[in-house]
């Protein structure tokens, strides 16, 4: 069965793309390839004026933060670091005492050796990037900690699956800089320059702090003197790697560092991640230990005991793996399995590509600089967005549902074909759309692309926007195990929808979270106890106002109901759902 | 049908909505703005629009001003690395392995540990002061196994942003208070309570 249906759908696929005249994404035949030295995050100084910047190591490689599973960073990922400020004394690094070190070495908090940088060299394999493109999207943030330690930190984000809209991606590590504040130090967060790469190597240093008296750090047992603490917390590894630099250049009282577009080999941290890719094959590896059939949580004990006993639990019901660690790859933790697994299952039964399932239901926007993302596409019928441009207008905006759009807030552009008649969204004339829509100039907001997909309807009037409800998935699982059909159906849709999660948020919207998260960090999207379209509508109402659809889920679920079984679409290129 | 097309063009055309649909190439201003933080993240711009809140609730008081914390007791110099900090009072198993410095005295006014969370244990004395910067309506007083507690709740549903800070022990009788504190710990405040009892060494 499960080869029938593979054959089913490779010659699906195979003829739609064939017959289908519509733009298709086309993967690049080398996967696009990134690596960022991150320097010192000390300005450093030109002591002796040849117009490069140095700096010296305060402290040695030392433990920077602590992990999940209480034990300190094994790395030692983190370095002290001050501005250079005379030749080093005679003798070698560490024999020095304070008072000689600190003639040679350390910096001014009123001048610009206080400042602090993230200072950072970027390469990529792809031949495109001769001008600079976005490798890393950068979210600051700086305060106090409750032990009076101030601090600077910047999430990296990959650039090539950052959702503007939502203001969530691929998480790529955090850079930390303790005994240090940024201009906006409460804790908010606030967005900083992208990092970028070319084919040949791009230098740029982004002031983003200056250091500060930290004296009274932990009652002034946690700060000696003026420096930078640089540290880094690291993604998960398999798609990507990172290291710090071992050339033994950083002993302690180390001199003469250097910083400048031709001084990089006193990189600090590097960082290689592959583009718009998770840091590693979360989907694949979660299905393969989930649905194992001796030890599989959602298998439980051959015949999907574990998946029924899911579907027949109260609200709130979930499964804890026990600790488990994917292959090839650094996570190692516990999964908490819940019922949208079981939604995206029949999501998966009912003919969908699970990219489609996930990208409807996220309301997933590509990342600014390309990229078309598809939220439904059946033979005849679909919906893509692509990203057009930044909202260049301050002032009192409000687009066409009376939402705000402020000055930068990402504009996209819609590609549809509807089997309905979308009609004016928002009840606004303004907003009228039929059945097609080409790309054309038209622009919209992420709310107004949001609301539109709401009215916008697949094959035989089904709805893509809305996953089928918790009820009709549980009966669905617990129907197809009682009749002898957890190998041939349940099992086969559970392995296909999760091994089709491409990332986190995949997972996340599954109700499959990590613990800790899958990208190594937690994020907004890991945490559990949310519902898909609780989370989904969250999120949205968080980045671009009120929620705009609020029909009871009763009514949204109806939608789906009645579409349950496959059919030959109407070009006869692929399957598609029809109404019972 | 198409009359209903000119009107619906008729109606696009004279009723100029606030947002207009606007080619995506042809209406760059003029004079570019900087991009700032209202600009990318509304929700941000909204939550600090209400003013941070200063002043005494329940056994703490919040200062609005992240540079003013509760103090610290005296540390006499010099500092240097503690031999024996798993049997001070500010240390919990949960901390794990650890570099803790001591004050000339012995004393170990704080141990923190920064990443999945950043959290710790802390001497405090004089108010339990708290230097969040947050409006009145995102603070949340509640209790921990029976110690007051504090909770600095997420805008919207951003778990993100969760901060908590329980008194352990309040100041008096020549000893000093002391403080747990977890910061922004990707949990929820249920989650997050429970992580304080295990720092302290309790049941929740």
């Amino acid at each position: 069965m499960r080869r029938m249906v593979l054959l089913i759908t490779v010659a699906c696929c195979g003829l739609s793309l064939v017959f289908s005249n519509r733009p298709q994404m086309v993967m690049a035949q080398t996967q696009r390839s990134d690596t960022i030295y991150f320097l010192g995050a000390t300005r450093g100084n030109d002591y002796n004026a040849t117009g490069v910047l140095s700096w010296c190591v305060s402290k040695s490689w030392h433990p920077g933060y602590q992990l999940p599973d209480r034990t300190l960073d094994p790395w030692l990922s983190a370095l002290d670091e001050v501005a250079q400020v005379a030749p080093p004394p005679p003798g070698d690094p560490g024999s020095w005492t304070g008072t000689q070190f600190y003639n040679s070495c350390h910096s001014d908090p009123l001048g610009p050796s206080g400042r602090v940088d993230l200072t950072t060299y970027g390469v990529t394999n792809q031949s495109n990037c001769g001008s600079p493109c976005n490798s890393l999207i950068v979210v600051g943030s700086s305060s106090t900690y409750i032990d009076r330690c101030q601090y600077i930190e910047a999430d990296l984000w990959d650039a090539g699956a950052w959702d503007a809209t939502h203001q969530v991606g691929h998480w790529r590590g955090t850079q930390i800089m303790t005994h240090a504040q940024a201009p906006n130090a409460t804790g908010a967060p606030f967005p900083l320059s992208p990092i970028q790469v070319t084919t040949t190597g791009f230098y740029a240093r982004n002031e983003i702090g200056t250091i500060k008296d930290d004296s009274p750090c932990l009652g002034g047992t946690g700060w000696t003197g003026y420096h930078v603490h640089h540290a880094f917390k690291p993604p998960v590894t398999q798609n990507c790697s990172w290291a710090r630099n071992t050339l033994g250049g950083f002993v302690r009282q180390a001199t003469d560092r250097k910083k400048g577009p031709l001084n990089t080999a006193h990189w600090v941290h590097l960082l290689n991640h592959p583009f718009g890719v998770f840091c590693d094959d979360v989907g694949k590896k979660a299905a393969d230990d989930l649905l194992d059939p001796g030890t599989g949580a959602l298998d439980g004990d051959g015949n999907g005991g574990g998946t029924k006993g899911l579907a027949q639990g109260p609200p709130g019901y979930k499964i804890t793996t026990p600790q488990t660690c994917f292959p090839m790859t650094s996570w190692c933790g516990t999964m908490d399995i819940t019922q949208p697994v079981l939604q995206g299952a029949l999501c998966y039964n009912r003919g969908m590509l699970p990219i489609h399932c996930f990208n409807s239901w996220q309301r997933r926007f590509p990342p600014p600089g390309g990229g078309v993302t598809e939220w439904h596409s059946g033979a005849t019928y679909y919906y893509q967005v692509t990203y057009s441009h930044a909202w260049p207008y301050g002032g009192d905006n409000f687009d066409r549902c009376g939402v705000p759009v402020p000055l930068g807030s990402p504009i996209y552009r819609i590609r549809l074909y509807s089997s309905q008649s979308i009609g004016n969204t928002c009840n606004n004339p303004a907003l009228f759309l039929d059945f097609t829509q080409e790309f054309a100039n038209n622009s919209y907001t992420a709310t107004e692309v949001q609301a539109i997909f709401e009215r916008f309807r697949g094959a035989g009037g089904v709805n893509p926007s809305v996953p089928p409800s918790p009820q009709d998935a549980n009966t669905w699982a617990v129907t197809q195990i009682d009749s002898g059909h957890w190998w041939d159906v349940v099992q086969p849709a559970l392995d296909g929808v999760i091994r089709g999660a491409r990332d986190q948020r995949d997972m996340a919207t599954l109700g499959i979270t990590g613990n800790p998260a899958f990208d190594g960090n937690p994020g907004p999207t890991t945490y559990s106890g949310a519902s898909v379209f609780d989370r989904m509508n969250t999120v949205a109402s968080r980045t671009t106002g009120p929620r705009l659809i609020s029909r009871p889920p009763k009514e949204i679920n109806s939608d789906w109901i009645r579409s349950t079984r496959l059919t030959w679409g109407p070009a006869r290129k692929t399957l598609e759902m029809v109404p019972n | 049908v198409v009359v209903a097309a000119a009107s619906v063009v008729a109606i696009a055309l004279f009723v100029r909505p606030p947002f207009q649909v606007r080619p995506s190439v042809t209406t760059l201003p003029t004079k570019q703005q900087p991009l700032s933080l209202e600009t990318t993240n509304p929700a941000m711009a909204v939550g600090q629009a209400k003013p941070a809140y200063r002043g005494t609730l329940g056994d703490f008081f919040v200062t609005g001003n992240a540079h003013e914390g509760a103090d610290f007791p005296p540390c006499p110099r010099p500092i240097r690395p503690a031999q024996n900090y798993k049997t001070s009072e500010v240390y919990s198993p949960v901390f794990g392995e650890l570099e803790v410095n001591e004050c000339a005295n012995g004393l170990i006014p704080g141990i923190s540990v920064y990443g999945r969370p950043s959290m710790g244990k802390r001497l405090f004395v004089g108010p339990a002061k708290v230097n969040w910067v947050a409006p009145l309506d995102r603070l949340k007083l509640s209790t921990v196994a029976g110690h007051p507690a504090i909770a600095k709740l997420p805008e919207s549903d951003e778990p993100g942003e969760l901060e908590l800070v329980v008194i352990q022990r309040f100041p008096g009788n020549n000893k000093p208070g002391i403080m747990v504190w977890i910061h922004r710990p990707w949990l929820s405040l249920e989650e997050t309570t429970a992580l304080a009892a295990k720092i302290m060494g309790v049941r929740p």
